[in-house]
């Protein structure tokens, strides 16, 4: 493997910044890549993808595909036009699932790149190789497929059309282009310069029909969720996010996909189908997670309150402060030395741990506290690590208004300064991504955060402007004084709308009279005429004879 | 007697505005702008002179032509527009015997000006009034003093701004004597291009041209009328202006500059800049001169009083190479990118490097210093600054020298005071050996009180103004010579910049705080304090105590009665220690609590020209 010495260091997802991105044909890969086809049997379509996966442009002894036959039935053989280096692998009994099928795969997969690729999916020649020369810059990008959606009439294509339009490069006029459906996601791309600007949220277009991820990455981030039977790749998205991958869309690796997807035909029940699996496991889609008090499978915070040297008071003013966030997806780490906690015979009063003691006595049953020994490297898949020193307490809207800022302005690391003796005390926000990134990219002897200020940022502030205040001054707004406090600012609302009202009143009044009066002329002259003048006038000139004749008195 | 004479200045371009300030005088108008200086004097005093000045800096052109407003029993001074940042018209009286028949006195301000009228019980001189109202406005004792200068020709009036000892002749000669000296050391002439013979050899004649006339040689910056400093200086600049560029361009009888459709200042024919053009023009990010086609040297004079006053001159590229602007403005104006300005601290970077080197080319110090050797005159030095660089760390002596070392543009002593240990320590010795300043050791046991310690070294100081340094900050080169020309331009007895850049060294991070510079107020940081002498020595010097000598400095100085200028803190970065080792009342939250910019690891801006720790981007505070 020839992977690079020094992997680049891309900023939140802004992939641009890799120079160098070679043009289709004018470079020599040396990745190897395994191209993994989940496929149920039901479709005809797995010989045309395997067809055009035999046309690709990209060197034949750097490719395999892996077909892992999921279906009821299982295939007996592989169709004749495929590539040189396609295996057949079929799930053990009772194993089922497209997660499960893409994890066989790729656990079998030899090549540095797994790239998924469904059975309805026609590539292009260059498909394969358009993914791999990202994978060629950078060893944490995750390369996602343009697709199109065209109609398909099973039997309107044999494998040998495909192979010969592949050979001939007419690929593109299988199709109409004009006649096809652009995946969701593209108007994603269109909005955020292809994911250039999407920061944080770019994980969130990971479609799983045709993608490509490094094998490392892939396992690292714990493989797919074979628990979820449909929208698994959104879920592994956010996951590889969360390892610190990048989302490159590519326009240039195309494909076809044959037929419409479930997403399409389905959406609402796909919607309510997946909500509730995402829900537990992606903490980043917070409008999933709106109902108060409860809590879920991944937390959007994990905590971590170290009780070493500390008192309960203290200890228990921070975790009961963190707990009572207005975030209700918190867990809360207290680290200590809990072995040292023996049940030996002990004077309880006494006793020289007497605070650890109480602190764990507190905590043991709470099931969003844990209490471990050593600080795990990372909280993966948890997004968010906050580091609260004991006997700081922060008020309940503190860890939102923080992630947001973060989010807002694509944090790594948000500092916070409290106090200052010798050193400075201070609470600090973690985005698991922007580490297990500079993780990958760092140096062995590099600090952690100058690479993290690099692939993201990192900034200092001061605690007390986000709400952080030391354990004595605590204080946390009970749902009767919010209520309270609502009823007032509603009660003041009405009279200040009062007042406005009648303001607006006044003011249209003013004009109504500012009108009045400037029509009073007008008016005037009106009623002058029509009771003064024209009487007047009728009678001057009644009794005139006229000196000429009364066929010229009409207006000329 | 019983009649009224009135003079005006400054109104050429704004004709209207002359009936609107005056509506009680109804004319003739004297236009002392275009006066010849050699007329002769009016003899007889009259009832009452009205002396109309569009704005504080066509007063300080009037100045030198006092003599040419009659004596009269009152005198009023109307002022029609004034800067936010000048004080009021308040007369300081000198010794003139004037103000001993003073009756009655009014100040009055009137719009955006002032009208000053003083009532006599006899005729006074009207010139030495309109001088002492003008000492009270922008400070008096500024030492555009030596050599002492006779005028003549008709457009003079820009040439000696602010100096009532001059002689006033006519283009001709001869030279009024004074009393057992000659009238002049050096007379200027404005002449067209035929130039008459001067008949009085004993005294040098510089001639020049009236500036829209067609040069016949070559230019240079000493053909122009001097940038008054006094009134066309940085004061009040705004490092968020929010303004579009602004357009000089060219009208009937004139110039304007404009921004969009409006209009923000007229400027007459000879392209003067007033202090209140300049205050007008501090919302606009920049101004540029491009395809305003001018005569002779006004575009050179216009370009010099824009960069003096630190707005930023976006030049064509085939007119920065103007010789009658000079080398160093030419470069600087050549280093303007106006895609830079849309950063506030690239525009300040640029703002800075053009007010230095238009105040130093052509300030009307600089401009008089040259024009008196050109002729042959000796003159006095520039005053030497005494660097009081206090510490009490062996290890910090090699790096505070270092940082005065680099120092240029000043003539500068070192007055190394050392606290609690001895010269001849090792390391301290070798620092010393190996710089190249003139060093002046004070040695003083650890117990002496911090403001102790300073008096001694002041004591030991030779130069006109005592800067205080500590030592462990970072200067930029020009530190010394910014406070200086800040000091040149303000008038403050006691000058510092602020401490906008604070190395925060705990948690490795650079932060910028916005702090309001360049205008005067009672605060500036303790290690950039520059102060005169004079009030140094008039307030007594530090108090001699342990803490907090700088805060007592500054609030004796405005207890007697002198003037705190805040300029610009691009040159100085502040280092905030671990608080162990350092005496600090601050502790780190509150340089974070008002943040503007925020850089990771030790950032220099470019002014500093040093390296700065590798970091990527920064952080701006979200609007």
């Amino acid at each position: 493997m020839t992977s690079p010495i020094r992997q680049p260091r891309i900023p939140a997802n802004d992939h641009g910044v890799l120079d160098g991105v070679p043009e289709p044909g004018e470079w020599t890969p040396c990745l190897s890549v395994s191209v993994v086809v989940p496929t149920s049997g039901t479709g005809d379509i797995l010989p045309l993808t395997l067809a055009a996966l035999a046309a690709q442009t990209y060197p034949r002894h750097l490719l395999e595909v892996i077909v892992v036959d999921d279906g009821e039935r299982p295939i007996a053989r592989l169709p004749e036009i495929r590539p040189e280096r396609t295996r057949l692998l079929r799930p053990e009994d009772g194993r089922w699932g497209k997660p499960h099928a893409c994890n066989l795969g790729a656990a079998a997969a030899e090549g540095h790149v797994v790239h998924w690729m469904d059975d309805d999916v026609v590539p292009f020649p260059g498909h394969v190789e358009a993914h791999m020369r990202w994978h060629h810059l950078a060893g944490y990008l995750a390369v996602l497929s343009h697709l199109r959606f065209v109609e398909w009439r099973p039997g309107e294509l044999t494998p040998n059309e495909v192979l010969v339009a592949a050979e001939a490069g007419a690929v593109a006029k299988l199709f109409h282009e004009e006649d096809s459906t652009p995946q969701w996601t593209e108007k994603r791309w269109n909005r955020t310069d292809d994911l250039r600007t999407a920061g944080v949220d770019a994980f969130s277009v990971h479609v799983g029909a045709s993608a490509s991820v490094p094998a490392e990455l892939f396992r690292s981030a714990g493989g797919m969720d074979e628990s979820l039977p449909l929208g698994a790749d959104t879920e592994l998205g956010y996951r590889l996010a969360q390892a610190g991958a990048v989302f490159v869309p590519d326009r240039g690796a195309r494909a076809w996909h044959l037929g419409d997807s479930t997403v399409m035909r389905r959406e609402q029940e796909v919607k309510r189908h997946n909500w509730p699996y995402l829900g537990e496991r992606v903490p980043s889609f917070r409008w999933l997670r709106t109902t108060p008090g409860r809590g879920y499978r991944v937390p959007y915070v994990e905590a971590v309150v170290d009780a070493r040297d500390a008192s309960l008071e203290d200890v228990r003013a921070t975790v009961d402060g963190l707990l009572a966030s207005w975030t209700p997806d918190v867990s809360v780490r207290i680290t200590g030395p809990w072995s040292r906690l023996g049940d030996a015979c002990r004077t309880p009063l006494d006793d020289p741990d007497l605070d650890l003691r109480l602190i764990r006595a507190g905590y043991e049953g709470d099931a969003r506290v844990t209490l471990t020994e050593e600080l795990p490297e990372s909280c993966f898949p948890t997004p968010f690590r906050f580091h609260c020193p004991a006997g700081w307490v922060p008020g309940q809207d503190a860890l939102g208004r923080l992630i947001a800022f973060a989010d807002r302005n694509t944090l790594g690391v948000l500092s916070l300064a409290l106090d200052e003796r010798d050193e400075v005390v201070h609470a600090r926000l973690e985005r698991t991504a922007a580490l297990s990134r500079a993780r990958l990219v760092a140096d062995p002897d590099e600090d952690l955060d100058d690479v993290v200020h690099e692939v993201f940022g990192t900034l200092w502030d001061v605690g007390e402007k986000w709400g952080i205040v030391r354990a004595e001054s605590a204080t946390t707004v009970s749902p009767q004084r919010l209520q309270a406090e609502l009823e007032k600012c509603r009660a003041r609302s009405l009279v200040l709308q009062d007042r406005v009202n009648r303001w607006r009143r006044q003011a249209t009044r003013g004009q109504a009279t500012r009108r009045w009066w400037r029509n009073a002329g007008r008016r005037a002259t009106r009623v002058m005429v029509r009771r003064v003048a024209r009487p007047v006038m009728r009678r001057v000139a009644r009794p005139v004879a006229l000196p000429w004749p009364a066929a010229q008195r009409g207006r000329v | 007697m019983g009649t009224t004479w009135g003079g005006c200045l400054g109104f050429g371009s704004h004709p209207a505005l002359l009936d609107r300030v005056c509506e009680e005088f109804p004319g003739p108008w004297t236009v002392l702008d275009g006066a010849d200086p050699g007329q002769s004097p009016p003899r007889e005093a009259v009832e009452r002179a009205v002396v109309a000045a569009r704005t504080p800096a066509d007063l300080r052109r009037a100045a030198p032509f006092g003599a040419l407003v009659p004596d009269a029993t009152q005198v009023c001074v109307v002022i029609a527009e004034a800067p936010p940042w000048a004080a009021q018209p308040l007369p300081v009286a000198g010794q003139s015997p004037a103000w001993h028949l003073l009756a009655d006195l009014r100040i009055a301000r009137r719009r955006r000006g002032w009208r000053v009228e003083a009532t006599f019980s006899a005729p006074v001189p009207g010139g030495e009034v309109l001088t002492h109202i003008l000492y009270g406005m922008l400070g008096g004792r500024r030492h555009l003093a030596q050599p002492v200068v006779g005028l003549a020709g008709e457009s003079v009036c820009g040439w000696r701004p602010g100096d009532p000892n001059v002689t006033l002749t006519a283009v001709e000669g001869p030279v009024a004597e004074r009393r057992d000296a000659p009238g002049c050391d050096l007379v200027l002439r404005v002449v067209e291009r035929s130039a008459r013979p001067w008949p009085d050899a004993r005294i040098p004649v510089a001639d020049r041209a009236p500036l829209t006339a067609v040069l016949d040689g070559p230019a240079h910056p000493d053909l122009l009328p001097p940038v008054d400093e006094t009134v066309v200086n940085p004061i009040g600049f705004r490092q968020n202006a929010k303004g579009p560029v602004a357009i000089l361009t060219g009208r009937a009888g004139g110039y304007s500059i404009t921004s969009g459709l409006d209009e923000l200042v007229r400027l007459s024919p000879e392209g003067e800049l007033t202090d209140v053009d300049v205050a007008r023009l501090r919302d606009a990010v920049g101004v540029a001169v491009h395809g305003v086609e001018a005569d002779g040297l006004v575009r050179a004079r216009i370009v010099a009083g824009l960069a003096a006053a630190g707005i930023p001159v976006i030049l064509n590229a085939d007119r920065i190479a103007d010789p009658a602007l000079g080398a160093e403005l030419s470069d600087t104006l050549a280093a303007v990118d106006e895609e830079q300005l849309g950063s506030e601290l690239r525009r300040e970077e640029v703002s800075v490097r053009l007010r230095r080197a238009a105040l130093r080319t052509h300030g009307a110090i600089p401009r008089w210093r040259n024009i008196a050797v050109s002729a042959g005159l000796a003159l006095s030095h520039e005053p030497p600054v005494s660097v009081l660089l206090r510490t009490c760390r062996k290890d910090m002596v090699a790096f505070a020298l270092e940082q005065m070392e680099r120092q240029r543009g000043v003539r500068a002593e070192v007055i190394l005071g050392l606290h609690g240990f001895s010269a001849r320590e090792a390391g301290v010795q070798g620092a010393i050996a190996d710089s190249s300043l003139r060093i002046t050791v004070v040695e003083a046991a650890a117990g002496v009180p911090f403001g102790e310690l300073l008096n001694r070294m002041a004591a030991v100081a030779s130069g006109s103004f005592f800067a205080k340094v500590d030592d462990d900050d970072w200067y930029g080169p020009d530190h010394l010579a910014d406070l200086l020309l800040a000091q040149r331009y303000s008038g403050a007895e006691l000058v510092g910049s602020a401490a906008e850049f604070v190395y925060l060294e705990p948690i490795n991070t650079t932060v910028r705080r916005r702090l309001g510079t360049e205008r005067f107020t009672s605060l500036v940081a303790g290690g950039t304090m520059l102060v005169t002498r004079e009030m140094f020595e008039t307030v007594g010097g530090f108090r001699p105590i342990a803490k907090t000598v700088d805060g007592q400095l500054l609030e004796s100085v405005e207890a007697a009665g002198g003037r705190i200028y805040r300029t610009h803190g691009l040159n100085y970065v502040l280092r905030r220690r671990q608080s162990r080792t350092h005496t600090w009342r601050h502790p780190v939250q509150a340089f974070l609590k008002s943040y503007q910019e925020q850089w990771r690891g030790l950032h220099f801006n470019q002014l500093m020209e040093s390296a700065s720790t590798p970091h990527v981007g920064y952080w701006r505070q979200e609007p």
